[in-house]
């Protein structure tokens, strides 16, 4: 099964606003779209509690000092074949040095 | 990668350095045994500092390109590994040269160097501990205000496709529209 991966335009703001240089940032998206296109139907998806519709994704990214880690919320219950990210935490860690 | 940037050498060093401790009950001759504490003394707080170098061209490494996170986090625990067997054989050659040199009277030089030497390399894993997570940080769920905001624009169709944006991107457009 293939998805159609779509991001809201509030979470591609968020996205903009992590700070990551290009070639993180590319490798970010397509890392992400690639992953979750080809989403295994046995991946295991982690429910919100408050809202079950959406299911976590995690994605890591070492880009220039820092590490970074990223959840996305994936809505995968409003169109079929179509996954709506619709939320984004991202988190960085202390620079290295 | 990590084979690249672990020093082979040094790795091989802290193994002989901890092989030489072990033989520490196996010397006899105090005179003999005098020089050997000197000398082993000597070659841990090199091995110490050797650790910095390494980690100073693993991170000028790190810091040159974007890597995964599941490839940094590997990283992180060869070098851990290696950091807490060069702290074992620090701590236990202290240990040992102290207790040598209260039994004999006999200063062992550079002896009082060892614990900075120790506290270097307890500094340095605490900074590669809080800047690399061993285990994927928890989410703290999704934010409800957010996740209806995002519906909203779906709705109206403020959408953008990521395989277009990854695209867009990469060929120097912006990420936001």
């Amino acid at each position: 099964m293939s998805y159609h991966v779509v991001f809201a335009r509030s979470v591609s703001r968020l996205i903009g606003q992590c700070q990551l240089n290009r070639a993180a940032l590319v490798r970010l998206l397509v890392d992400v779209y690639q992953a979750l296109e080809n989403l295994p139907a046995d991946f295991v998806r982690e429910r919100s509690y408050g809202d079950d519709a959406l299911f976590l994704f995690t994605y890591e990214l070492w880009d220039r000092d820092r590490f970074h880690t990223f959840h996305f919320w994936v809505d995968d219950a409003t169109a079929t074949d179509y996954l709506f990210v619709v939320d984004l935490e991202h988190l960085s860690n202390p620079p290295i040095s | 990668m990590t084979e690249l940037l672990l020093s082979r050498t040094h790795r091989r060093r802290v193994e002989e350095l901890r092989e030489r401790v072990e033989t520490w009950k196996d010397r006899q001759d105090e005179a003999t045994l005098a020089l050997w504490v000197d000398d082993l003394v000597e070659s841990v707080i090199l091995a110490a500092v050797e650790t910095h170098r390494i980690w100073a061209l693993t991170s000028k490494e790190l810091l040159s390109r974007p890597l995964s996170g599941a490839a940094v986090r590997a990283i992180a625990q060869d070098v851990l590994h290696h950091l807490d067997e060069t702290l074992a054989v620090l701590v236990l050659s202290d240990r040992l040269a102290r207790e040598f040199a209260e039994q004999t009277g006999y200063t062992v030089e550079r002896l009082e160097e060892l614990p900075q030497a120790t506290q270097g390399v307890e500094a340095l894993r605490e900074r590669i501990v809080a800047a690399i997570p061993l285990t994927p940080p928890p989410a703290r769920g999704p934010d409800p205000e957010r996740v209806r905001q995002s519906r909203e624009e779906i709705a109206r169709g403020e959408v953008i496709d990521l395989r277009a944006l990854a695209e867009r991107v990469e060929q120097g457009g912006p990420v936001e529209f």
